[in-house]
């Protein structure tokens, strides 16, 4: 987490001395905000070898660390950005999105009927490029039993206390928490969130880290130090590269539902080379290869036929629909739900630290 | 009234009164500037604390207008869409509270709180998961939306740790940015709030509390005590609300007022704080009153030595310079009236007393030169300038005291002039005190030529001469290591006093009998010793005079009735007591009357007729014989004379003289002193000595019987045969007259043998030319026995018994008118016959 927000520190540092990024990355260049080891890199260069564009990536490790950045520049600097779908409707807000260009780009007109329901925010401001599910990473090799339930996270028991990684996001920990215990992700119940508030204190001192984990051979997960963490599924499956025996489970009670949208900041001097890229990405083939290499769902039904049959049966990128039943999209919450959820999980991270 | 008085009575009070008034007013001053000093301690503590309390909200307001002017807070508060703030840029601000908080570290909280008193964002230094929620039916938020001032602050109580915490609020007022040129209206976005805990703030109080028992308290307006820093019980509680409220209303706080707390006194000052608050802050009285106390007792004890010390210091003086001084002349006084002249009276007074003193002590030398004459006069003896009776003894009993003390002996000399009496009975007294007064100078000078007698000088330790009166003198020799000593010092007494004594251009010999008795030999009591060295006087005296003799033990046995016989004796001589008998002799031849015996009898008043043999011995010891035998020659001279020139002739007076007295006196002087005192021709006086004097005698008993011989007296040897006189050594005896001892006369009568004895004595004495007396003649037959053997003489009752003076005349002057009868009557009497025979032994 240091690292990144070193990063981003660094990058407010130069976006306040420059004032704008795109300036210094000259006009053929495309400034991106992403997740890193999100984005399929031979996409990128075979976007700059058809369109003769350069987009530079710049990499967020978690949504608070993405909006800090975008506060403090109202996105200035950026043209491109992956925001999931929850946040949606308060950059609308802040009026930080650009429009759909009319008429849409070619690969642009398909509607998501499921997601514009869930999101209906992003209906002419966003488009859904890939989803999937937050559910558990584990090392088998750690834990010989396995793990199948949120609980056996927010209550570790013995072997895998000081060894859980969480995220950095309140929303998700306290989601999953309220889960853990059989509430709804979205509860705004008083006494539920007391009660979640609870369990989260009592896991606070088993906690390895409140941040999420990271994907480089460093990581916790893959050098033993945790045990399981909260991952994201594509992550998880991408990790076992590194290690076989990282394993990715939706638990019991239900998974998360994430959906990652591409957005173009209304404050980006290129919107027209955003959108270009945009519609590149969401060519089927180019979406079928960024899908196969995030190791995640794309929402594109074209994009299906290239993807290998195997990769369409895992059931950690496209779970069954029994357990799909129970998880449930990442909706945004009531506004002062979510600042409760803030100020359950605000505490958490320090009283680690101490 | 005594001076010693008059000073306490005055002169204290005087010391005491100023000093206790300055020690009142100093303590009072002390207790006065003590209690001051708590008070300004007091006022310091307040205005320090209310200071701290002022600085720490100014502080707070500083910070909530830094933060208030932050990008992030501002974007944060102009951000209308609360999901917006929440998801997007409540972390941003919540980090912005963090860092701030990270500069100044005693905020609890930094919030943020929408106009409707929600509260939007918070950040507290304890993580916390708690969830206010609204504030908005708060009083307080009531009071603080209503409110149009910026900043606002009230306290809180957090009810799980029961602190105080004050909150500070500022309204957080902004327009929205714009790029247009109208720029829009502030408005009222929030509030932004900073908790500071009181105790955090109040660290300082509690430390002083800690350490100085003030109590220190915060209160609110109602006078309710928030904070405090020691426990107080309900009633503490009430009573400081009551007057936090009276002092409330007052226009100044500062007053200083007392409170009951914790049932102590406490002086108690209240400073607003914060707005409406009231900061208390009380200190127990008795702290100051400790401190006063201890002052107090301070200065008491400073004054009171400051009184001790000036009383001491007055009543020294006094004593030294006045008292004592009179005191000393007092008590001197005293010991002159004493008789004490040898005190001098020194005084360190005053000078009027010192001239006082000096003229006293003139005075006391007079007394003292007019008592030592009267001292001297009353201890020595007028005559010869000698220590008197009552000097020596009180000298010997010093002396005595001494030599007890040193373990050392001593010796006492008795002595007296011999004969001293006859000095003056016969040439006066004047010549007597002459011969006295010269006496006691060669008494003296024999003394002090003697080194190794006097060791010391003091006077106390010389060897002191008295004069106990008449002739009689003492010596005391102190130090007398052996008997030797005093014997070398009473032989050169003796010594001295034989040159002849110069008086009235005549020369006069005069002797000296010593007595000597030593300490602690002889007595160990003074009266002991005096007796001692008497009764030895008197033993040298019957050694025959002119000499010196030790006491002895068995002198001491006899002295009681000596003392009592000498003093009957010398009173029977003088009043006539004594009286000469005489008997006579007969001269058988002739039938004539040859001559008569002197026989000394003592007709005592009392104890009637007294024995010779009972008085002649102690007469002899006691030194009187010679005395009595002088009296009973000239006694018997002067009757013989007077019978002569009576008209009686051609008679013989014997007169029996002792072996002391020829060793004792010159008898040839006495015996010519007397013949020519009473005019007795020589031829008429027969001395009779006995055989065993004769026998015994040196050479210059003979030599003076010789001589006496020579002046025409006859001698004759009495006792003879008792002894074992040989004839041969009879012929020597310048005798004229041998007289036989009665015992042969009367075993001649029974025993042929001694009628031999008895003839042969006869014979023999007439072949040497003596005369023979017989004695002890009772009978007929004895006078024709002896007539038969020759006898020339007899004596004894058959003719008659010592008769007395008329009657031994009447005895001659009927031989003259006819033959005389033997006294045949005077055989039945018994005890006459008794006596005379024993009187008949007085020489033997």
């Amino acid at each position: 987490m240091s690292k990144l927000q070193g990063l981003s520190t660094a990058l407010l540092t130069v976006l306040c001395l420059n004032l704008s990024w795109a300036d210094a990355a000259g006009d053929n260049t495309l400034v991106m905000l992403t997740w890193p080891d999100y984005m399929d890199p031979t996409l990128l260069d075979k976007f700059r070898r058809q369109h003769g564009i350069q987009v530079k990536e710049v990499f967020f490790n978690s949504d608070d660390d993405r909006d800090k950045v975008i506060a403090a520049t109202n996105g200035a600097g950026f043209d491109v950005m992956i925001v999931n779908g929850g946040m949606l409707s308060s950059y609308r807000e802040q009026q930080w999105l650009a429009a759909i260009p009319k008429p849409r780009p070619k690969h642009l007109r398909r509607r998501y009927a499921r997601y514009d329901e869930a999101f209906p925010e992003g209906i002419n401001y966003a488009v859904p490029v890939l989803w999937g599910t937050l559910g558990i990473a584990y090392r088998s090799d750690l834990l010989p039993l396995g793990i199948a339930r949120w609980s056996e996270l927010f209550n570790p028991a013995p072997n895998l206390q000081g060894k859980v990684s969480l995220s950095n996001t309140s929303r998700e920990v306290v989601g999953m928490a309220l889960k853990s215990l059989g509430y709804s992700s979205s509860s705004s119940e008083p006494e539920h969130l007391n009660e979640v508030a609870e369990l989260l204190h009592e896991q606070n001192p088993h906690v390895y880290q409140y941040d999420y984990l990271s994907l480089d051979p460093n990581s916790g997960l893959l050098s033993g130090e945790v045990s399981a963490g909260m991952a994201y599924s594509g992550d998880a499956i991408n990790m076992q590269d590194h290690n076989p025996h990282v394993r990715f489970v939706l638990p019991q009670e239900g998974a998360e539902i994430w959906v990652d949208y591409l957005v173009v900041f209304s404050a980006s001097l290129k919107k027209d080379l955003a959108w270009k890229f945009i519609n590149f990405l969401n060519e089927p083939r180019n979406a079928a290869s960024w899908s196969l290499f995030s190791k995640s769902a794309t929402p594109n039904p074209q994009a299906q036929q290239f993807l290998p049959k195997e990769f369409l049966q895992h059931p950690a990128i496209y779970p069954d629909t029994k357990t799909l039943a129970k998880s449930e999209l990442v909706r945004p919450l009531e506004p002062r739900v979510l600042n409760q959820f803030n100020a359950i999980y605000d505490p958490l991270p320090r009283l680690l630290e101490r | 009234m005594k001076l010693q008085h008059i000073f306490n009575g005055t002169i204290i009070p005087l010391v005491i009164i100023p000093l206790m008034i300055l020690g009142w007013t100093a303590n009072t001053h002390l207790i006065d500037n003590s209690r001051t000093r708590t008070f300004s301690q007091l006022s310091e503590v307040s205005s320090e604390l209310k200071q701290q309390i002022d600085q720490a909200s100014h502080l707070a307001r500083n910070n909530l207008d830094l933060l208030s002017s932050d990008f992030v807070v501002q974007q944060y508060a102009l951000t209308k869409d609360d999901a917006s703030r929440y998801s997007i840029y409540q972390r941003g601000l919540l980090e912005r509270f963090s860092h701030h908080q990270q500069s100044s570290h005693q905020y609890e909280a930094v919030r943020y709180i929408l106009p409707d008193g929600y509260e939007d964002a918070r950040w507290t230094r304890t993580p916390s998961f708690k969830i206010d929620g609204s504030a908005k039916d708060q009083s307080w938020f009531k009071i603080l939306s209503r409110s149009d001032s910026t900043y606002f602050h009230y306290l809180e109580k957090n009810h799980q740790n029961s602190e105080w915490i004050v909150h500070f609020y500022k309204a957080l007022k902004l327009a929205e940015r714009t790029s247009g040129r109208v720029k829009p209206a502030k408005k009222l976005r929030g509030y932004l709030s900073i908790s500071l805990p009181l105790q955090w703030l109040l660290t300082d109080i509690k430390q002083l509390g800690e350490n100085t028992e003030l109590i220190i308290a915060l209160a609110d307006a109602a006078g309710k005590p928030l904070l405090i820093n020691t426990g107080l019980d309900d009633n503490d509680q009430q009573s400081m609300r009551s007057h936090v409220l009276e002092t409330g209303q007052q226009d100044t706080y500062f007053a200083i007022d007392s409170l009951q707390l914790k049932g102590v006194k406490h002086y108690v000052e209240v400073t607003p704080v914060l707005g409406k608050y009231f900061l208390l802050v009380a200190s127990p009285a008795n702290a100051s009153v400790v401190f006063d106390e201890t002052l107090s007792s301070k200065v008491a004890t400073i004054t009171a030595l400051s009184m001790l010390a000036t009383i001491s210091l007055l009543f020294l003086l006094l004593h030294f310079s006045v008292i004592r001084p009179l005191h000393a002349l007092e008590s001197a006084s005293e010991a002159v009236g004493r008789g004490a002249f040898d005190t001098v009276i020194k005084l360190n007074g005053g000078l009027e007393l010192r001239r006082l003193a000096g003229s006293l002590n003139k005075m006391t030398h007079q007394l003292r030169k007019a008592s030592e004459k009267i001292s001297y006069a009353a201890n020595h003896d007028s005559l010869t300038q000698l220590p008197n009776r009552r000097m020596f003894l009180h000298c010997l009993k010093q002396a005595v005291a001494s030599a007890q003390r040193s373990n050392e002996s001593m010796a006492l000399l008795f002595l007296d002039v011999d004969n001293f009496k006859n000095i003056n009975d016969s040439l006066g007294h004047d010549v007597g005190d002459l011969l006295l007064t010269q006496f006691s100078t060669r008494l003296c000078q024999s003394l002090r030529e003697e080194d190794t007698i006097a060791h010391t000088t003091l006077p106390s330790e010389e060897d002191l001469v008295a004069r106990l009166g008449g002739d009689e003198f003492t010596i005391i020799l102190r130090h007398v290591a052996s008997p030797e000593n005093a014997e070398a010092v009473a032989r050169r007494i003796v010594e001295k006093m034989i040159p002849p004594f110069s008086i009235n251009k005549q020369k006069m010999y005069v002797s000296t009998s010593i007595g000597i008795a030593l300490y602690p030999d002889d007595a160990q009591q003074v009266d002991e010793l005096i007796k001692c060295a008497d009764i030895a006087m008197y033993g040298a005296k019957n050694n025959g005079k002119n000499n010196f003799r030790f006491y002895q033990t068995h002198m001491h046995d006899l002295s009681d009735n000596r003392v009592e016989l000498e003093n009957e004796l010398r009173f029977a001589i003088k009043h006539g007591e004594m009286s000469v008998h005489y008997q006579p002799q007969v001269a058988i031849q002739h039938n004539k009357v040859y001559g008569f015996e002197a026989l000394l009898r003592w007709q005592h008043p009392q104890k009637g007729f007294i024995s010779p043999d009972q008085f002649i011995p102690l007469a002899e010891e006691i030194g009187l014989i010679g005395e009595l035998g002088q009296w009973v020659m000239r006694k018997s001279c002067r009757t013989a004379q007077q019978w002569r020139e009576e008209g009686l002739s051609d008679f013989k007076m014997s007169v029996n003289v002792s072996m002391l007295q020829f060793a004792q006196q010159d008898m040839l002087t006495q015996v010519k002193d007397i013949l020519n005192e009473t005019g007795l021709p020589p031829e008429y006086l027969t001395i009779e000595v006995t055989e065993t004097i004769a026998m015994t005698s040196q050479e210059s008993t003979l030599r003076s019987l010789r001589a006496i011989q020579a002046l025409g007296v006859s001698t004759a040897l009495d006792d003879f045969g008792t002894g074992y006189s040989s004839l041969s050594h009879l012929r020597k005896m310048p005798v004229d007259i041998l007289k036989i001892d009665r015992a042969f006369i009367v075993e001649a009568q029974q025993q042929a043998s001694v009628r031999k004895i008895v003839h042969a004595i006869i014979q023999m004495a007439h072949a040497l030319d003596l005369k023979v007396v017989a004695e002890g003649i009772e009978s007929v037959d004895q006078i024709n026995d002896l007539k038969e053997m020759n006898c020339n003489v007899v004596q004894g009752f058959y003719y008659s018994k010592a008769l007395p003076e008329t009657e031994a005349k009447a005895f001659y002057e009927t031989q003259i008118k006819g033959k005389f009868k033997p006294q045949e009557e005077l055989l039945d009497l018994g005890p006459a016959l008794k006596t005379c025979r024993y009187f008949d032994t007085l020489n033997r």
